[in-house]
C-alpha cells in the first residue's frame, strides 16, 4: 500500500521538539503536511511550531508524556479535533542512558521500558482504530534503531532490550495490519547514528554517550537527511527504512544473526 | 558452572512451562531448590509433588514484577541454603490477542512478568552473585519467539523474548568484560502454544512457523530439553535452543527470513 501523496494530508510527530522528530515535523510541513508536535518539553514544541506556522503550515502542538495513555489519548483528541484525520502516525519519541546492568536503577530501567516501549503501544492504542475507520491510506511509523537488530552492545542492556522489542512489536502490527488488508500500513526505522542528543525528561543530555559514540564514527548523520529518508521509505511502501544505512550496518546485522545461526547449529551437540 | 551438587537454584514461574522440569531436574542433580511463583496454591501443588524427588526444596511465593517479592525470595533463599548458584528466570505469560484488542492492563501484566520479571530478578541477584566470587548461571527462559519475526496475535510474547535474548547478549558481554564468575544463557525452545492454527491468512512466515508446528508434534520428551538444557549450562553457552536436534532446519529459515526482509530493505 504506497502512501505517494502527502500533500494536504496530517501528520502526528511525537518527540518533535528535536533531533530526528523536528526534522521530520520541518519536513512534513515543506510537503505541504498539516503538522501535529508532540513532545515532553513544551517550549522545544511551542517554538517549533510557531516556526512552522510563520511559514505558513498549518500546525498545532500538544505536550505530551508518551508514557501515560491517558496524555497519548489526549493527543489523539486533538490531533482529530484539529484537522479531521491523520494519516501518518510517527512513534519516534526515544531514550537512552549507557551503564553497566548492574549500576542500572530501577527508575533508570522504568524510563527506557515506559518511553521506548510503552510510548509506541500507548500511540498505537490512540490512533490506529480511528485511522482504521478513515478508510484513508495511513501509515504507522515507529522509530526503533540499528539496536534493535543488532547485537546487544555492553552498557546497553535497556537500549537494546526495548529497540528489539519495538521491532518486534512493529513486525506483529505489520502482519496483523496485513492479515485484515488494512488501510494503515506500518514501518520501522532503524537509524544508525544520527547527530541528535537523546534526552532525558529534565533536557539533559547523555554527554558521554554522544562522546563515545561519536568517537568510533566521524560524525552521525544529520537528523534533516534521516527525516528524508524515512518519508522517500514510506512513498517506497517499506516496511524497515534504514534512513542512513551502510555497508557496516548491513554487516553487523548479518552477523548477529550468524551468531544466532551459530547458538541453533551449536545446540544440536548438547544431547541424545 | 559444571558442578550441580548441593549448589542452590531458583526458578521463578516454577508451575508452569519448563518451571517443574526444571526444578525436578535440580533436585535430580543434588541442588537445594528454591521454587517461586505468583500462584501460591499452583506453587504449593507443585512443591509437593517435587518432594517425591527431592527434599531439599522450599518454595517462595514471589510475584517477579514486584522487585520488593524479589527482594524477599533472595533472603528467604540465602536464609535456607547459603549462596545462590543458578537462577532460572522462567516466569512467563503468554497472550494471543491481536494488538488493537490487548487492554493496557494485558500489557501491563505480560511485559511486567517477562520482562520487567527477568529485569528485576536479574538486578537483583546479580550483585548477590558478584560478590560470591563463584561459578554461577543466569538462565533466561525465553522462546524462538524472541529471534523471529514478531508474531500475529503474539505481539506481547515476541516483544518481550526480543528483549529478553538482547540483554541477554549484553549481559553476556558484561559479564565476560568485568571477568566475572557469571555466565548467561538464554533458552529457545520452538514448541510455543501460539494459537496461530486456525489462521487462514498468508503471512508470510507464520506459514513457516505453521509447518514448524507440525514438525513439533512428535515433541521431544521433557527429559530431552532438560538434558540438552543442563548441557547448555556445562558447556557456557548463551544461547540454547533445546529442540534445536528436531526443529534446526526450520528455526534456521525462520530466522533466516527475517535477516532476509532486513537486508533487502537497505
Amino acid at each position: 500500500m504506497r502512501m505517494k501523496e502527502f500533500n494536504g494530508k496530517v501528520a502526528v510527530i511525537t518527540g518533535a521538539g528535536s533531533g530526528i522528530g523536528l526534522s521530520l515535523a520541518n519536513l512534513c510541513a515543506t510537503e505541504g503536511m498539516k503538522v501535529v508536535l508532540a513532545d515532553i518539553n513544551e517550549e522545544n514544541i511551542s517554538l517549533a511550531k510557531k516556526s512552522l506556522v510563520d511559514k505558513g503550515a498549518e500546525a498545532i502542538s500538544v505536550v505530551t508524556d508518551v508514557t501515560k495513555p491517558e496524555a497519548v489519548d489526549n493527543l489523539a483528541q486533538e490531533a482529530f479535533k484539529a484537522f479531521g484525520e491523520v494519516h501518518l502516525l510517527f512513534n519516534n519519541a526515544g531514550i537512552i542512558w549507557q551503564k553497566p546492568f548492574w549500576e542500572s536503577t530501577l527508575t533508570d530501567w522504568a524510563l527506557m521500558i515506559n518511553v521506548n516501549i510503552f510510548g509506541v503501544i500507548n500511540g498505537i492504542r490512540a490512533f490506529v482504530p480511528r485511522m482504521l475507520d478513515q478508510k484513508t491510506e495511513g501509515r504507522v511509523i515507529n522509530t526503533a534503531s540499528l539496536a534493535g537488530l543488532t547485537y546487544g552492545e555492553v552498557e546497553n542492556s535497556a537500549y537494546y532490550g526495548t529497540k528489539s522489542a519495538v521491532v518486534a512489536l512493529s513486525e506483529a502490527l505489520d502482519r496483523e495490519l496485513r492479515i485484515i488488508d488494512a488501510n494503515v500500513g506500518v514501518s520501522i526505522v532503524i537509524p544508525t547514528l544520527v547527530a541528535t542528543a537523546l534526552v532525558t525528561p529534565k533536557g539533559e543530555v547523555e554527554l558521554k554517550s554522544k562522546e563515545k559514540v561519536n568517537n568510533m564514527f566521524q560524525a552521525g548523520a544529520h537528523p534533516n537527511d534521516v527525516a528524508k529518508g524515512i518519508l522517500k521509505g514510506i512513498r517506497d511502501d517499506k516496511l524497515f527504512i534504514f534512513p542512513d544505512g551502510n555497508l557496516v550496518t548491513s554487516f553487523m546485522i548479518t552477523t548477529r544473526s550468524r551468531g544466532q545461526f551459530k547458538g541453533i547449529r551449536q545446540s544440536k551437540s548438547l544431547g541424545k | 558452572m559444571k558442578e550441580f551438587k548441593d549448589k542452590t537454584a531458583v526458578i521463578t514461574g516454577a508451575t508452569t512451562g519448563l518451571g517443574p522440569a526444571l526444578a525436578k531436574r535440580c533436585l535430580e542433580e543434588g541442588m537445594k531448590v528454591v521454587i517461586a511463583d505468583g500462584d501460591a496454591q499452583a506453587l504449593s501443588q507443585v512443591e509437593n509433588e517435587l518432594k517425591k524427588t527431592g527434599t531439599s526444596i522450599i518454595s517462595v511465593v514471589t510475584d517477579v514484577s514486584d522487585p520488593k517479592q524479589v527482594e524477599a525470595l533472595t533472603k528467604k533463599t540465602r536464609d535456607t541454603y547459603g549462596a545462590i548458584h543458578l537462577l532460572f528466570n522462567n516466569a512467563t505469560k503468554g497472550l494471543q490477542k491481536s494488538i488493537l484488542k490487548t487492554t493496557m492492563t494485558e500489557w501491563e501484566d505480560i511485559i511486567g512478568v517477562n520482562l520487567w520479571g527477568a529485569v528485576n530478578c536479574m538486578r537483583i541477584f546479580i550483585p548477590i552473585m558478584l560478590d560470591q566470587r563463584e561459578d554461577c548461571h543466569i538462565v533466561n527462559v525465553a522462546s524462538i519467539a524472541g529471534v523471529i519475526c514478531g508474531l500475529p496475535e503474539n505481539a506481547g510474547l515476541s516483544l518481550t523474548n526480543h528483549a529478553i535474548v538482547s540483554i541477554s547478549e549484553v549481559l553476556d558481554g558484561e559479564m565476560g568484560l568485568v571477568g566475572s564468575k557469571i555466565k548467561i544463557s538464554v533458552v529457545c525452545p520452538s514448541y510455543l502454544n501460539l494459537g496461530l492454527e486456525n489462521h487462514s491468512a498468508d503471512a508470510g512466515d507464520v506459514i513457516s512457523y505453521r509447518a514448524l508446528m507440525n514438525v513439533i508434534v512428535k515433541d521431544p520428551s521433557i527429559e530431552t530439553i532438560m538434558e540438552r538444557i543442563f548441557n547448555g549450562i556445562k558447556k557456557g553457552r548463551l544461547y540454547i535452543f533445546p529442540d534445536a536436534v528436531d526443529t534446526h532446519v526450520y528455526v534456521r529459515e525462520l530466522v533466516q527470513t527475517r535477516l532476509d526482509t532486513v537486508i533487502k530493505s537497505l
